[in-house]
């Protein structure tokens, strides 16, 4: 049985401006030790998807379907159920380091706090083991930084501080949202590199949401490409980054600039990010694919195994030989 | 918010020029917005492109500078932030920042300087200092033989017109109660206020079609717009000047990955057809890359090195250039696997108390003692390479900086 499994969640955010649909009906699952990459853009409800499995919507908000974890729906679990499933088996890590750590507590506390809250240790037990796990994520000299407030620490220090804190309980799996979007490419190769060592280490699964395809390359084994809402598609990273078969995929992947490349023009997916309080019938891409057909406006494409690719799963009505 | 004007603009500037990459004809039923090719036949057009842009380059002047007197010549320039500590008494001196410490270079009109460097570089700082909002506390700034550096704020005024500015937040750099109008307009309002009313409207209109922005959204305001499209506003109120040189100040960064390259292509064009020289900054360096003649790599406030873009990119000689290079991802997974990617470690030193000698030393994998003397000097290696360090000749430590390239 897999670690987690998602069935036909739907986010929907009661606005002045209506009903927002930010995910819809999007089903995968994580294996125990695996690590799945949730690529979109802004407003593709990626975000969306693992606030609503850790019980973290904005309060407008509301998550209907199935989030099942180890067997039990974590959508119907009660808080205090919740607050356990959340410290100690699930992980989350997010963008901005600085925001998710108390500014008025030292490190020590706010480390030492998850311990003995969820595994009932002392004080004293609790910082050493914070500071071990400091150690763990290479912070020098942890002994002594461990009793300094976050605003003493850099971003890259900050954000393996959260890895570090993420693990204290040891869960079985880590969401990363966005982790190094807010740090410097030296940094971010850093902490990626810190990443695949913890999942090495303690055999975590990791959910990597990003926007960012050149790090996705590098450490998911699995990839999901969402788009207003949906699983646009899904399969194995090395298949679905060399034949992509969704237009979708295939425009993002030629318009990231690379350095290993020059080209004069970068190709572009024409438009923008949808609206998401606006979203097609159909598939939500339409405005902006250039195989856009009949169906396409009005018929929402199901996710199903490509022709030819069988390892691939995409949602589109366009057959794969035309999209090549 | 998708407006057809913008497809069709993206179809104007992505897919009309001559052997552009992307060839491939969609479905007769499907508009054609972005059709991406195949690989085998972008490989050939791609091949094709550098061909036709070779042959189509014989009546512009030289984009490397070598002929052409420089547009702007920046000599030693050097900011420094006055810091006060905390809690500092009002009589104790306050302690010197060094944002920028000396840095020099050339730009020809028409050329595209991309500079990039880690947060806390200084390339920011430099940008300011050169558009005048910071005052620089040494060094020249030549803008047409003129030193800017040493004019009067009444003086400078005059060139304010000839440089200007695209900021990296778009929706933070627009006025939200003026309109897209008045905000286009403004500069030429401020500039030339006796320009007649029908032309400035006129001008506004023709340049929101020149970005690809509908010229009917001209009553809207800000917050109706995408990002993309606040920053082809942004893009449309730098130009209305019509300026010699244009600054961007990471004009990408916040913009997502697909409407990022529409903003490259549209900067790239803009400042092609109108001549523009540019200073594109930028902390992606794939990004700088796709759009710069030349690239100048800066850490701690110092140049590392300075080269043709393909030239910096395919063989940096700086150890700094070559981690940098290694930390960039690349979206291919079995290029990712067979590429080393040696880790920089460490972080960026405070600026308030830099390293001795060669700033990066202190997290440089082929340090030697004695770069913690003095300054590293500026080595020449021709066709317009340099490089602050003296060690670069020895076999690279990442290796894999190069390998890629091929």
């Amino acid at each position: 049985m897999a670690l987690l499994d998602i069935e036909d969640l739907r986010v929907t955010f009661t606005t002045g401006d209506g009903e927002v649909n930010a995910v819809n009906g999007v089903s995968f699952s994580v294996e125990e030790g695996e690590t799945l990459a949730i690529v979109g853009e802004s407003g593709s409800g990626k975000s969306q998807t693992a606030f609503a499995a850790m019980g973290l919507l904005a309060r407008n908000g509301r998550a209907t379907g199935q989030i099942r974890y180890d067997g039990r729906n974590l959508l119907e679990l009660k808080q205090k159920e919740l607050n356990r499933v959340r410290s100690e088996e699930i992980g989350m890590i997010f963008q901005d380091p600085m925001t998710s750590l108390n500014p008025y507590m030292r490190i020590s506390e706010q480390m030492a706090e998850v311990l003995t809250l969820h595994k009932g240790m002392t004080k004293r037990d609790a910082i050493a083991e914070a500071t071990k796990m400091l150690d763990a994520v290479k912070i020098p000299d942890a002994k002594n930084r461990i009793t300094m407030f976050p605003h003493e620490f850099s971003g890259g220090m900050r954000q393996r501080i959260m890895i570090a804190m993420a693990l204290l309980c040891q869960p079985r799996l880590l969401i990363a949202d966005e982790p190094t979007t807010a740090l410097d490419v030296t940094v971010q190769a850093q902490i990626m590199e810190l990443m695949a060592e913890i999942r090495q280490e303690f055999g975590t699964a990791i959910i990597l949401i990003t926007h960012d395809l050149g790090i996705v390359a590098d450490t998911c084994e699995r990839t999901l490409v969402m788009y207003g809402g949906q699983i646009m598609e899904t399969g194995p990273t090395d298949t679905l980054f060399e034949r992509p078969t969704h237009p979708y995929t295939l425009g993002l992947l030629r318009a990231v600039p690379r350095i290993d490349r020059d080209d004069e023009t970068l190709s572009t997916i024409a438009g923008e990010p949808p609206d998401m309080s606006r979203l097609p019938k159909g598939c939500p891409f339409t405005p902006r694919c250039a195989w856009a057909h009949g169906p396409c406006p009005t018929v929402r494409p199901e996710l199903l195994p490509a022709e030819g690719y069988p390892e691939l799963r995409r949602a589109c009505h366009a057959p794969v030989e035309e999209v090549k | 918010m998708t407006d057809p004007k913008d497809d069709k603009f993206t179809e104007a500037t992505g897919r009309d020029e001559a052997g552009d990459p992307i060839p491939a004809a969609p479905p007769a039923s499907g508009t054609p917005v972005a059709t991406p090719p195949s690989p085998a036949p972008a490989e050939v057009a791609h091949k094709d492109a550098q061909v036709a842009k070779r042959a189509g380059n014989g009546g512009r002047p030289d984009r490397t500078g070598q002929l052409a007197a420089p547009i702007l010549r920046v000599e030693d320039l050097r900011v420094a932030f006055d810091i006060r500590p905390r809690g500092a008494w009002p009589w104790t001196p306050s302690k010197k920042l060094h944002a920028v410490g000396g840095i020099s270079f050339d730009l020809a009109p028409g050329e595209s300087l991309g500079v990039v460097g880690e947060s806390g570089s200084g390339k920011s700082t430099l940008a300011r200092a050169i558009v005048g909002t910071i005052a620089s506390t040494g060094g020249r700034i030549e803008f047409e033989g003129q030193d800017l550096a040493s004019m009067s704020e009444r003086q400078r005024r005059v060139h304010r017109k000839d440089v200007q500015m695209v900021f990296q937040d778009p929706l933070a750099a627009l006025n939200p109660r003026m309109t897209v109008g008045d905000i286009i307009a403004e500069p030429l309002v401020t500039h030339e206020p006796k320009t007649p009313r029908k032309e400035v409207r006129r001008r506004v209109a023709e340049l929101m079609e020149r970005v690809g922005l509908l010229p009917n959204l001209v009553n809207r305001y800000p917050h109706e717009f995408s990002g993309g499209q606040c920053q082809r506003i942004g893009i449309a109120r730098a130009l209305i000047l019509k300026p010699k040189l244009l600054i961007c100040d990471e004009p990408v960064s916040a913009l997502d990955v697909s409407v990022q390259a529409q903003v490259v292509n549209l900067l790239k064009e803009l400042q092609r057809d109108m001549g523009l020289a540019m200073i594109f900054i930028a902390h992606d360096l794939s990004v700088v890359k796709h759009i710069s003649d030349r690239i100048v790599v800066m850490y701690l406030g110092r140049v590392m090195e300075v080269a043709k873009s393909k030239a910096l990119t395919t063989s940096p000689e700086h150890p700094y250039t070559q981690a940098l290079i290694a930390s960039v991802p690349i979206p291919d997974p079995v290029l990712e696997r067979k590429r080393q990617r040696p880790v920089l470690g460490g972080e960026l030193p405070s600026p308030m108390n830099p390293p001795s000698g060669c700033v990066f030393r202190t997290r440089c994998p082929k340090a030697h003692p004695d770069c913690a003397e003095g300054l590293p000097p500026m080595l020449d290696l021709g066709d317009g390479h340099r490089v602050a360090c003296p060690y670069h000749e020895e076999p690279s430590v990442l290796d894999s900086a190069r390998q890629m390239a091929g």
